[in-house]
């Protein structure tokens, strides 16, 4: 199924509905009385919601993968045009729902799917509107606070004609125009904000639900199998008399109706970060809050990566709650269902696909590393992207991605209908090889031959290059005969679980003192691989985070919290940070 | 830099995350490193290593696959063992009881500032609880059947033992252990021992010795304020119990010895002498020993959700001839009865016990301004231990002169108690002050001593008297005495006989503290 083009279609529809109300509707009765005041042409020219955000005027979905990348790679070399790297916003939390404190003039929201089921808040902590006269406004470090009304293509139009001499419109309505023009600019960017997030829940809907992996049936299918009770279906939600629980509290199964992929707040603010972020600390029926930056969103409109899937993935409590959830890679797993869905570049650049690489490249004999450097090859001053080699990838990406798809989404023995039939046993494996991507790795091994050896050298009697599976096999069953694989087993299994030099020396590096030498499985393996420079790479980043959460940068603070997550580095951190040293 | 690439540093600071909060070895770094090693066997290069230490996971010792239909391997749950699901299970009720204690400020911080985070993970936590009853019953059965020897047949043909134990073992792992089947109950798989049951059949099985307990410990427990790790409250322990030992012999025969076979203990139903149904441990012979040693523990009492199955089990090395050994011998005793019980069983602990809010004040106190610091409790007093026959020392407390003297040791002193001090194992636990009588309390005093029991006293231009306490001093001013940790005063301000007062006070100060006469002077002793 070509996933991408269902995408876009499905986003081309959505934006076309919103213009059609902001057309047809009054904005806002609120607006009542400036419908009065002004010419009817004038007004209904100003109230026109723009099809696009003002910072994604010029922009289109790409559906080219170099395109996506050329296009991303020029929307983030502009991202002036995105006015800030903030992301501020006062919120009173003692109060019920999600109120603000007297005077914040934050823009809050309240969103629901199709208008019913669960309400989102949505807070737009940068967006205002102006207590004195009414104005939107855009709030930034860099360029103070701008009124919303000049994003439009509209305001240059009626700034000239209420300045000329025997202009027909008073500087009344030239406030009056101010005001909608901004309403309009902000309405766009709610659009495109609601849009997006209609776009990222049905994604994951169809995927995990009943069009897709349909994980709920699948698990009630297997499950009955596997405890031999053809009425488990009739059961697996049923009271267990004497307790408060149901069966579905001890052998849960994943829902994946809207619900429950949906937060209870959701934070929107411009930002640098190009991403989202979700609370990982859930439960069934606890708080759940999202932020998804715009930049994050617009590049989930340029690229159509998923982003609002992948966040989506880990707010439902039931893929993705506590205690469960920390005993498997949270991230690969969102990932498995998100970035496999895209393009070659996501593959081969994104770090939650580290383990796919190394897999891909044992299995299928793709070295993710080389392709990279072939596709930026080394140049002066400039980034060199070699667009014909690129293309070449995609065509081995469109080899791979339908195979990792089936090991993921396969309704019968798949990687996620398998974990969430049994998650204790899962969770256990993890455990076992103290790896929190153990069960995925031998899920991957399982399913292919090797083929990751291959020298175009090697020939057979005939003279006809030696195919990499055979050339792998033979290696493999020499090593396997010698009895060196099973001593290395040994060898490992051996070591598993002991302190490594390797996380004492990241430790070491962000001072966790007070981690009091504990070792504890599962650990993530994916990041055990990474070099000397990479995790100088690493602390340098963390740096430049604390940095920034020092300048006052909320949404930095955010990050770092989430980064140190509740770890005593954390602790330690966050305390050297509340002394702004 | 290019937009995806950025995209990628930021993922990989979230990502590695996760990575400092822990720092042990996963399998498949534990296998690359040696395989890669220049030095070591291998030697691999890079891919190569990848696709070794992938067959390496799945020929390693209990991996948890096994050959599938179509010539290729597939997961297989019952390769792993109870035991290996278990230590998830518990590892989750720890993780979570460190998350809801109000102990750890950065975490609580984290925790308070999710609606209903609290709450439902409060329920979550019931959840896993139960799930570690059941699998920590499944691992029972195991170590049950290796240790004390096979259940009965009848036991090991019922139709729940086999739907729970497919493989005929207990110690494979399978879903099913956690399924609540309406016609099958995990926990009601009887845990009998085969050696009992058919002693049992031939009516060989006698109560040979019942040993019964209640007690009420005044200090049973010591419980930390959470604000404040240094102070403390004491909680009353109070426990009734019946221990029942059994033998096996035939009926009617006189045995040789006392030593028995099983044993149950059973607790009291709290507030009464009725004992509860059920025994909250069963003590059986290992196979091949001659004495009691493996023990099946409930931590739960009866009414409470799955009473009678048992939480742990417990081996022991001190041989244990009669049933009263359990309670008699301080190791035994020390390992039943009062050993802390794991975290999610125990209600209201302090730690997960909200403290309440301390309210932000701001409070002037002018330097000038009379405090009253001293916390009295009114009423009639007396002195909590039991203290008179213990060993004691005497004590002659001088006032501290009103102005400098310039030869102390010549200078007449005046007396202002007489105290006594109590010990148990060296340690002062109860100190009287009496005040003495006017013709002792003028400041004439030149010389004290005392021997055993008795004060000497001289004053100035007398002659030096002897006598116990009562002969020198008219009545007791105040107690001081030791209670658990805490000292505490009462004290009799008219002299009525009566203590009308009572607080709590901080160690009372030694002698250093006190101008008194030199110390050769001012102990006695025994």
């Amino acid at each position: 199924m070509n996933t991408r083009s269902w995408f876009v279609a499905a986003l081309t529809l959505v934006f076309w509905s919103f213009a059609q109300v902001a057309l047809a509707v009054d904005p806002d009765p609120v607006f009542a009385s400036y419908k009065k005041r002004l010419p009817k042409a004038i007004y209904d020219e100003v109230t026109k919601v723009p099809a696009q955000p003002h910072f994604l005027r010029g922009f289109k979905r790409e559906t080219d993968e170099v395109r996506q990348y050329t296009e991303s790679y020029r929307f983030f070399s502009t991202e002036a045009r995105m006015g800030t790297e903030g992301g501020f916003g006062l919120i009173d939390k003692s109060l019920p729902g999600y109120q603000l404190p007297s005077g914040v003039t934050s823009i809050t929201t309240k969103w629901q799917y199709k208008g019913q089921g669960k309400v989102v808040t949505v807070l737009y902590p940068n967006h205002h509107r102006r207590e004195a006269d009414g104005m939107y406004t855009f709030w930034s470090r860099k360029w103070g606070e701008v009124n919303m009304a000049t994003y439009s293509p509209l305001y240059a139009k009626y700034e000239v004609r209420s300045k000329v001499m025997g202009s027909t419109i008073t500087s009344e309505q030239w406030k009056d125009i101010q005001v909608l023009l901004g309403w309009s600019e902000f309405k766009a960017i709610q659009n495109f904000t609601e849009a997006s997030v209609t776009e990222g829940l049905e994604a994951a809907v169809d995927d995990f639900g009943p069009k897709g992996m349909d994980l709920t049936n699948r698990v009630i299918a297997r499950r009955s199998e596997l405890l031999k009770d053809p009425d488990y279906a009739k059961r697996w939600n049923a009271k267990i008399a004497g307790t408060k629980m149901t069966m579905n509290d001890l052998l849960p199964v994943p829902i994946t109706t809207p619900d429950y992929f949906l937060p209870d707040l959701l934070i929107v603010p411009p930002s640098k970060f190009i991403g989202g972020w979700v609370n990982g600390f859930k439960v069934k029926d606890s708080e759940r809050v999202m932020m998804l930056a715009l930049d994050g969103l617009a590049a989930q409109y340029i690229e159509g990566f998923i982003l609002v899937k992948h966040e989506m993935t880990h707010t439902n409590p039931t893929l993705q709650g506590i205690p469960s959830s920390l005993y498997f890679d949270v991230e690969v797993y969102a990932a498995s269902v998100s970035n496999l869905n895209e393009g070659v570049m996501s593959y081969l650049l994104h770090p939650y696909m580290g383990i796919y690489n190394e897999m891909g490249y044992a299995y299928f004999g793709y070295d993710a590393e080389a392709a990279v450097k072939k596709i930026f090859p080394p140049a002066f001053t400039v980034s060199n992207f070699d667009e014909r080699e690129f293309r070449k990838h995609i065509e081995i990406m469109n080899v791979i991605r339908p195979e990792l798809q089936d090991l993921v989404r396969n309704r019968d023995d798949g990687l996620m209908v398998q974990y969430y039939t049994d998650p204790d046993f899962a969770n256990a494996v993890n455990m076992k090889y103290c790896d929190t991507a153990a069960f995925l790795r031998l899920a991957f091994a399982m399913r292919y031959k090797p083929a990751g050896i291959f020298d175009p050298t090697k020939v057979d009697s005939d003279g006809k290059v030696i195919p990499a599976e055979v050339q792998t096999a033979q290696w493999l069953d020499q090593e396997r005969e010698s009895g060196r694989i099973a001593r290395l087993a040994t060898r490992a299994m051996g070591a598993t679980g002991s302190r490594s030099k390797k996380g004492d020396e990241l430790m070491k590096i962000t001072k966790a003192e007070d981690m009091n030498g504990m070792a504890t499985c599962p650990v993530d393996s994916r990041l055990f691989g990474k070099t000397e420079d990479e995790i100088k790479q690493y602390v340098s980043i963390l740096n430049d985070l604390k940095r920034e959460s020092l300048a006052g940068n909320t949404l930095a603070e955010l990050l770092f919290e989430r980064v140190l997550d509740n770890s005593g580095v954390r602790g330690y951190l966050s305390r050297r940070l509340q002394r702004k040293e | 830099m290019n937009s995806l690439k950025k995209v990628g540093s930021w993922a990989a600071v979230l990502a590695l995350s996760s990575v400092i909060a822990a720092c042990a070895t996963p399998f498949h770094n534990a296998c690359l490193d040696p395989a890669t090693n220049p030095v070591d066997e291998w030697k691999y290069t890079k891919v190569k290593s990848l696709i070794a230490c992938s067959d390496a996971a799945l020929a390693a010792d209990g991996a948890p696959v096994k050959m599938g239909k179509n010539g290729g391997r597939v997961f297989n749950p019952s390769a792993l063992k109870v035991v290996d699901v278990r230590k998830v299970i518990e590892d989750q009720l720890a993780g979570i009881d460190k998350t809801l204690r109000y102990t750890n400020p950065d975490l609580l911080r984290e925790v308070e500032s999710l609606r209903n985070f609290r709450s439902e993970l409060e329920r979550e936590e019931g959840v896993i609880a139960e799930k570690n009853r059941l699998i920590s019953f499944a691992d029972a059965l195991g170590t049950f059947v290796q240790k004390v020897g096979p259940l009965p047949d009848d036991v090991m043909d019922a139709t729940a033992t086999k739907y729970f134990f497919p493989n005929g073992t207990f110690e494979q792992y399978s879903i099913r252990l956690f399924y609540k089947h309406p016609d099958h109950a995990l926990d009601g798989i009887p845990l009998v021992a085969k050696y009992l049951e058919s002693a049992k059949a031939e009516q060989k099985l006698q109560l040979v010795e019942t040993f019964e307990y209640v007690g009420t410990q005044e200090l049973g427990k010591k419980i930390p304020r959470l604000r404040d790790s240094n102070e403390y409250d004491w909680k009353a322990d109070s426990r009734g119990l019946v221990i029942k030992g059994y033998k096996i012999i035939q009926p009617g025969v006189k045995p040789d010895d006392n030593s028995i076979h099983y044993l149950e203990i059973y607790f009291k139903r709290p507030g009464t002498n009725l004992v509860e149904s059920l025994p909250a441990a069963r003590g059986f012979l290992p196979q091949n020993g001659s004495n009691v040693s493996f023990f099946l523990v409930s931590f739960r009492h009866e009414g409470e959700y799955g009473y009678g199955t048992p939480d742990v089990v417990l081996e022991t090395s001190v041989p244990i001839r009669t049933a009263k050994d359990v309670f008699t011998n301080e190791t035994l005793r020390a390992k039943f009865f009062d050993e802390e019980l794991p975290a999610y069983f125990v209600k209201n602990r302090p730690e997960r016990t909200k403290p309440p809010e301390s309210p932000f004040y701001a409070k002037v106190v002018p330097i000038r301004e009379k405090i009253q610091s001293e916390n009295w409790q009114i009423g009639k007093w007396t002195v909590a231990v039991d203290y008179k026959k213990l060993p004691q020392d005497l004590v002659v407390q001088f006032a501290p002169p009103s102005a400098p003297v310039a030869d102390p040791e010549n200078d007449p002193k005046q007396i202002m108690y007489f105290k006594r001090e109590f010990k148990r194992e060296g340690r002062r636990v109860v100190v009287e002050y009496w005040i003495p009588k006017d013709e002792f309390a003028a400041g004439n005093i030149m010389r004290t001593n005392t021997w055993g029991k008795e004060f000497e006293v001289g004053r100035k231009d007398q002659p030096t008297m002897k006598g116990e306490v009562g002969y020198f001093a008219k009545r007791i001013k105040h107690i001081d005495y030791l209670l658990g940790d805490q000292w505490h005063r009462v004290v009799d301000e008219d002299g009525d006989g009566v203590f009308e007062k009572k607080r709590t006070i901080g160690e009372p100060g030694d002698m250093e503290t006190h101008h008194h006469a030199p110390a050769a002077l001012d102990y006695g002793g025994f």
